[in-house]
């Protein structure tokens, strides 16, 4: 189902360590990536919970990106272990609600992984451009 | 359940009399016939309105972190899940043992409880307990069922399209008011100051007619119960609205079952898997990201 | 003068109701997994629909009250929105007439209690709204329902003073009598589509033998008696601290109001508050007057049993029986009645 005019909102929460500067890295090597995206920069992908990403369903997201360092590489040491043990249950919990836990997505970006942080952003949009605007997290009211 | 609720008034007037304990929290009739409810037995003479049966379901360990019960010396009748539940509580250092005298009993399964069927652990240890109490006629014991084979409610939902499940859960939780029994009732849920309680700020909207702060409400709460859930069905049976939490509950300890190995709450020692994470476990976003 | 029309099935009613639609919604008693309540006619599914008969007249008040058609549990009244510095409320959308087919005399009692509250001087305008433009249909219940004990205070199971009583006939006949003039209207409209026959209306049934009616006087002097009691201490013990009973009582009546904001857009709305919750009498500053379940059980009560017949003249419970059905511990308004020496029967 394409929706020609439907622009997704994409929140992405990256880590400051590995993925922002792989973000920031695009930036300066001016690799081009949807505007779709907002970045939300975290000291650690571990900070993500399940709140944070039910929050930004509630509040608009069509899809939420979580972008840590490679496993191994966590700048604090486990805390991407963290994420990964978290965001598994968070998928069959969504999964199992009925919630399209195609739409939550992590990711593993390391600091020099420019073009792998473009091309997620970029296939992720695609993706949600199919998938259509995402109403059944939303909270109704005060919708734009 | 003739013999245990003897029994049980017995040990609990000599607790009572000698003063051992201070209080003796069991069950009683309840003034709907055919329910017992909660009790607390504060003298030898209220000893006698004790009982224990089929119906006593409720989670008693829940009280041990209220206030009246603080500094007391407290005896409780304990089924097993119960008993999983005081046991987090001490391993966790929210209560000690020395101001508790456990009356463990083999429980039979409640009727009407969901969980009872797939129970693995109906009567507490013995060793765990100061005194364990059973009925002559163990031949009731009904056969558990394995985790897997046990609510088959979860794998016809689990066959459902994405949209079926949607409108099921949209069904159940618009019925939802956040009344907040399920929480109250249940007896893994010891936080100090409950994350829905706080203020200012305000973690979740008060709104009850808005399907996502429902949403929101209760799978936050799958997630801080999952890996510490007793299996005592306490918040699919307590919900005025007939929502089956438990099937929720009981998915979430399906997929850690799947993805971490075995982990009962209770019975295995700390620490639980939510609460630790290693480089070894495996990681489901690899090179694709998922 | 009373009109008293006939119709020939309930299913045929529900089809005038239906053909209605666009002057009234209405919402029928039903069952949906189990647990009984109202839901809109139109979104019924067909087995829903098919539970109306059984839900709507057995001797029992569903699950959900009705004061949920008056006092929503959740309801946004102010919407606004921000340009710049300028601040604008956008009109709201207002609620249509609607129709409650099947309200039980212990429920429609309860709904003039919280009359007596929300609509005295300065009179709620949003209550005030939804009450002149519901119309509400009475079942009764003949004998008294396992569990409630309304004629304890004082309501009758045969009686209730509503818009329309609606009772079965012979075979599968529904009979239905107006009584109050919105009542005589609906008639009229609904003789207008049909399939409405005049009818001669039915006799009341006699009703069981009388009970001692409490008074509220004596429960209310007793009461005075019982504050430092240590029963209040006793019941906290066992009770969990949830919003069961204040939310499924049909006269509590106890709102927040809060704030949702997006940026440039917000909503006020007022929503559902139990005086059983911990921070329910928090206050700026810290201080809470009520910080142990004990003052707040001791509250709940005595609003029940005593501050409300000082303030308004009658006991505030109509002996629906909810609060004894569904407290998980099986506290509940006798556990109180008991100790002043009323012991009302529950099972």
């Amino acid at each position: 189902m394409m929706h020609e005019s439907f622009e997704p909102k994409l929140v992405a929460f990256c880590c400051n360590w590995c993925s922002y500067a792989g973000a920031d890295l695009a930036g300066t090597g001016r690799l081009k990536y949807p505007e779709n995206i907002r970045i939300i920069r975290v000291p650690c992908s571990s900070r993500v919970d399940a709140s944070l990403v039910l929050r930004a369903f509630q509040n608009g997201a069509d899809g939420v990106m979580i972008a840590g360092c490679h496993p191994g590489d966590c700048h604090y040491d486990t805390g991407n272990y963290h994420t990964r043990k978290r965001m598994v249950l968070l998928k069959s919990v969504l999964e199992f609600i009925g919630l399209s836990s195609e739409r939550l997505l992590v990711k593993w970006i390391s600091g020099n992984e420019a073009d792998r942080f473009q091309a997620t952003v970029e296939s992720f949009t695609r993706e949600l451009k199919q998938m259509g605007p995402y109403e059944k997290a939303r909270d109704l009211r005060c919708a734009k | 359940m003739r013999k245990i609720t003897e029994a049980l008034r017995e040990v609990a007037t000599k607790l009572l009399h000698s003063s051992e304990v201070d209080l003796v929290l069991g069950y009683t009739r309840g003034e709907k016939a055919k329910a017992s409810v909660p009790y607390v037995a504060t003298t030898p003479e209220e000893a006698a309105n004790l009982c224990f049966d089929n119906t006593s379901s409720k989670a008693l360990s829940k009280y041990l972190l209220q206030d009246s019960f603080v500094a007391k010396k407290t005896a409780l009748v304990l089924k097993g899940c119960d008993y999983r539940a005081v046991k987090m509580m001490i391993d966790e250092n929210r209560i000690e043992r020395g101001q508790l005298y456990l009356i463990g009993v083999s429980c039979q399964g409640m009727e009407n409880s969901p969980f009872c069927q797939s129970c693995q652990h109906k009567s507490p240890p013995a060793e765990g307990v100061d005194i364990l109490l059973s009925e002559d006629d163990a031949t009731g014991e009904r056969i558990a069922k394995s985790l897997q084979e046990a609510f088959p409610e979860i794998e016809k939902i689990e066959r459902m399209s994405e949209d079926e499940r949607f409108e099921y859960w949209k069904r159940q939780f618009s019925r939802c008011k956040r009344c907040y029994t399920c929480r109250n009732a249940c007896p893994v849920c010891t936080c100090r100051v409950c994350m829905f309680d706080r203020e200012n700020p305000d973690y979740i909207d008060a709104a009850k007619d808005q399907l996502a702060q429902h949403q929101f409400y209760h799978i936050i709460r799958s997630f801080h119960v999952s890996d510490r859930c007793v299996g005592c069905g306490q918040c699919a049976r307590v919900c005025p609205e007939g929502v089956p939490l438990h099937l929720l509950h009981q998915k979430l300890q399906r997929e850690l079952h799947k993805f971490y190995g075995s982990y009962k709450a209770g019975v295995d020692e700390l620490p639980n898997p939510l609460s630790h994470a290693h480089k070894n476990e495996p990681d489901f976003f690899g090179k694709v990201g998922r | 003068m009373n009109t008293t029309i006939r119709s020939t099935t309930l299913e045929n009613l529900l089809a005038a109701c239906d053909r209605l639609a666009n002057k009234y919604r209405t919402f029928a008693p039903t069952s949906e997994d189990g647990v009984t309540g109202f839901r809109p006619l139109d979104q019924m599914t067909k087995e829903q629909r098919q539970a109306i008969e059984e839900t709507a007249f057995a001797n029992k008040p569903t699950v959900g009250s009705i004061k949920s058609f008056f006092f929503p549990d959740s309801e946004i009244y102010i919407k606004f929105s921000r340009q710049g510095r300028k601040v604008e409320q956008m009109e709201l959308e207002g609620m249509g007439p609607q129709i409650i087919l099947g309200a039980k005399p212990c429920d429609i009692k309860s709904v003039e209690l919280i009359d007596k509250v929300f609509l005295a001087e300065p009179v709620d305008s949003l209550y005030q709204d939804k009450r002149q433009k519901t119309i509400v249909v009475a079942t009764v219940c003949g004998e008294v329902g396992e569990g409630c004990s309304c004629r304890e205070f004082g309501i009758s199971p045969v009686v209730a003073a509503a818009d329309l009583m609606m009772q079965k006939g012979s075979g599968d006949e529904i009979i239905l009598t107006p009584e109050t003039a919105k009542g005589e209207e609906l008639v009229k409209e609904l003789l207008a589509l049909g399939s409405f026959a005049i009818a001669k209306p039915l006799p009341l049934s006699a009703g069981d033998t009388a009970v001692d009616q409490l008074s509220a006087e004596e429960v209310q002097n007793r009461m005075d008696e019982l504050f430092n009691s240590p029963l209040w201490d006793k019941l906290a013990m066992t009770c969990l601290g949830c919003g069961t009973c204040t939310y499924y009582c049909p006269t509590c009546h106890c709102y927040d109001i809060r704030d949702f904001n997006r940026r440039d857009q917000g909503v006020r709305y007022r929503t559902w508050d139990s005086c059983m919750f911990s921070n329910f009498t928090n206050m700026a500053g810290g201080h809470n007057p009520r910080p142990t379940r004990s003052d707040r059980l001791r509250n709940r009560f005595f609003h029940k049993l005593n501050y409300f017949v000082k303030k308004q003249g009658e006991l505030a419970c109509v002996g629906c029986g909810r609060c004894a059905e569904l407290c998980p511990v099986g506290i509940s308004i006798s556990s109180v009645l008991k100790e002043i020496g009323r012991d009302v029967h529950v099972s």
